[in-house]
């Protein structure tokens, strides 16, 4: 049984016949503008595949993306470490997940991030672990304790090792790739079995928005298809600086990149498992800078989910991130706004939900609990209101009757459970109770919280034997 | 012998009235005294709903009806406990005051007490200062009960504690306030001994008065 996955698409941005007017306008910008490709492998791959190549620009003619949607799965695993903990991307089933590479760590209560360490990326693994409504951790920091070249296998291992939920991340280099590709091997009993059941995959963020391949991470990108493993394409432009500014303009470039990739991989690999990464993010226009908790991010978010759901590709998107610097009230309402716009929106792996501050650039332990209650929110709103005789309630109402109550009725009592969101973080006790606590914040509780919940729960067992077999081919720097 | 009385408390926490009462009387029949059913039975049962529901994991309906379930034990037992037995911590006099007609938060109020142990005597809705009095002079209980839920109304507990000072009852009994607009200060500011926030905490409190 896989995590629930509610569904999403009670929010739809674009009529169908908008849908497809930026279908057409993406396929006619990959076929008059073309992308860069300075990859000699991809060009081979591009040229071979029928795109019209004229130095580094390559043209992509519509056939090539109709063919590429045909090979490319309609369904992605990405398993756990046991199936209790799969989640399976189809349709407009929901899921979120911790997300991004920050250098920083906020620690509890304070108001200036410090550099973040592999222990942090463990206590951070482990936190989401536990978070009830994490269904996968894309891995949330990026340690600066660790050489560099040690960082993509050291990054996996600390994961997997405190957290039985599928791990995703960035893995750095063609070597990092084969690296983690081999830890996991390791952990699964080969290299097909991993295939078979996949619990880690990558993000390559290939893409540098407007239109042009970084040539390193595609290196990446066609290492990681060559082992048929699932793989987040990720592009992710600023609407007014490196894509247009309205957003209508940013979803057709943005799909355009998408769909490039998209053709990529399935020349690479066919049926290669691709979550079409649509990232869209707002420049602002005052200071040039990178907006992540902008509201026309989760309005995109949600467009974007229609247009693969109109492909039938998993999407790989954001929510839940805030420009905010510490987590305040800012932080509260542009992180529900974001994530619940694109958990409507049926996006389907939405990562960046639990525990980032400052967009990408810290994460904060606190931050993460009171996200987890967010999409715990949000996950409500998807199961949405269930309509059925018996919820309907029409017996109980004639046996409470004019002037009775509810309480004690069997129906109350049936139903109480289920048919709310019982929040962990929120206060919802009188002014005096409150007071008589300490008159705390929400970021005062979820701290404590973040101390009650690593004390109590430790993740799934971790193998001895394959441990010593990682630690002879690896240099494992967690203890 | 232990496992009726075992049986007793945990189908009290699960709230079925019938069964409790059906249990007690099987627990008398097989020789159990009345007062070991009453203990070991339906106050460790209750006991276990209050801690739980001080934990969070249980919620106020469950409260409630495993408050009745007690209740429906009690019923068989009462006649049959003697007088320094019975569980009765006190009488309550609760009611919503004059001008209002909410109810919902003096029933919870009423309802915890009872699960508590309280003998209560609902008064209603709309009650005023001179329905309470007449109450106090027939019930003579130890803790009188006001809810209001408008702040239009609020002003009759004042009115109400007025009443019985005039009746020269004021000192007879011991006076708690509650209800959505109603706080500390209010309850001390109008001379009243006791203010608590929501229904758990007034049963709390009514012990401590009692």
């Amino acid at each position: 049984m896989a995590r629930p996955g509610p569904e999403g698409g009670q929010y739809r941005p674009l009529t169908d016949e908008q849908v497809r007017e930026i279908h057409r306008a993406s396929l006619a910008v990959l076929e008059t503008t073309g992308v860069l490709v300075e990859n000699e492998t991809a060009l081979r791959l591009y040229r071979e595949g029928g795109a019209l190549v004229d130095g580094h620009r390559v043209r992509i003619p519509p056939a090539m993306v109709q063919a590429a949607l045909k090979t490319v799965p309609h369904r992605v695993l990405l398993a756990g470490r046991s199936e209790a903990d799969d989640i399976v991307l189809e349709g407009r089933r929901v899921y979120a997940g911790t997300g991004g590479s920050p250098t920083m760590i906020l620690d509890a209560g304070a108001d200036t991030p410090r550099p973040g360490t592999l222990q942090d990326l463990a206590m951070m693994a482990r936190l989401a672990d536990a978070l009830a409504h994490c269904d996968f951790v894309v891995a949330p920091l990026y340690p600066t304790d660790v050489p560099r070249e040690d960082v993509p296998v050291n990054r996996f291992y600390t994961c997997l090792r405190n957290t039985g939920k599928h791990v995703m991340g960035g893995v750095d280099s063609v070597a990092g790739a084969r690296q983690v590709i081999r830890l996991g091997a390791l952990l699964a009993g080969g290299e097909d079995r991993l295939r078979a059941r996949p619990f880690i995959s990558a993000i390559t963020s290939w893409m540098v928005s407007p239109l042009r391949l970084d040539t390193e991470v595609t290196d990446i990108l066609l290492e990681w298809c060559g082992h048929g493993l699932p793989v987040a394409l990720s592009s992710a432009p600023m609407a007014g600086s490196t894509s247009p500014v309205t957003l209508a303009g940013t979803l057709v470039q943005l799909n355009a990149e998408q769909l490039s990739g998209i053709v990529l991989t399935q020349l690479a690999r066919p049926g290669t498992p691709v979550l079409a990464g649509y990232i869209p993010g707002v420049a602002d226009m005052k200071t040039g800078g990178y907006l992540g908790g902008a509201v026309e991010f989760g309005m995109m978010q949600a467009a974007a989910a229609q247009l693969a759901h109109f492909y039938g590709v998993p999407i790989y998107g954001s929510g839940g991130m805030s420009d905010a610097k510490i987590p305040d009230a800012q932080a509260g309402y542009e992180k529900m706004a974001t994530f619940l716009l694109a958990a409507m929106g049926g996006c389907n792996y939405i990562h960046h939900a639990i525990g980032m501050v400052t967009n990408m650039s810290a994460v904060s332990m606190e931050q993460a609990v009171m996200d987890d209650e967010i999409v715990g929110m949000a996950m409500r709103v998807l199961r949405g209101i269930d309509i059925t005789e018996e919820t309907m309630a029409q017996e109980a109402i004639g046996r409470v009757g004019p002037g009775g109550h509810y309480l004690m009725d069997a129906h109350t009592v049936r139903h109480m459970r289920r048919e709310f969101f019982y929040p962990r973080v929120a206060d919802r006790q009188t002014r005096a109770m409150w007071e008589e606590d300490g008159k705390r914040d929400a970021r005062a509780r979820a701290c404590e919280r973040v101390a009650a919940v690593l004390a109590a729960h430790q993740p799934p067992a971790w193998p001895v034997d394959v441990d010593a077999a990682i630690r002879r081919e690896f240099r494992i720097w967690l203890e | 012998m232990a496992d009726i009385l075992q049986k007793i408390a945990s189908k009290l926490y699960e709230g079925e009235d019938e069964e409790v009462a059906e249990l007690v009387q099987q627990a008398l029949d097989s020789g159990l005294t009345p007062k070991e059913i009453l203990q070991d039975g339906l106050i460790a049962g209750m006991d276990q709903v209050g801690k739980d529901f001080k934990a969070g994991d249980l919620f106020v309906p469950e409260v409630l009806i495993a408050a009745r379930a007690m209740h429906a034990g009690m019923n068989v037992l009462r006649p049959l406990l003697a007088a320094s037995d019975s569980p009765t911590v006190g009488k309550y006099v609760i009611g919503t005051v004059k001008g209002d007609l909410h109810d919902i938060g003096k029933n919870l109020v009423k309802m915890m007490l009872e699960g508590a142990g309280f003998e209560t005597v609902d008064l209603g809705t709309d009650v005023a200062p001179e329905a309470f009095v007449r109450a106090v002079q027939e019930h003579k209980p130890r803790i009188v009960g006001m809810s209001a839920l408008l702040t239009t109304t609020m002003v009759n507990m004042k009115s109400t504690i007025d009443a019985l000072q005039e009746a020269g009852l004021r000192d007879s009994v011991k006076i708690m306030v509650g209800g959505a607009p109603v706080t500390a200060a209010f309850a001390q500011q109008i001379g009243a001994d006791a203010y608590a926030p929501d229904a758990a905490t007034a049963v709390d409190v009514a012990r401590k008065l009692a």
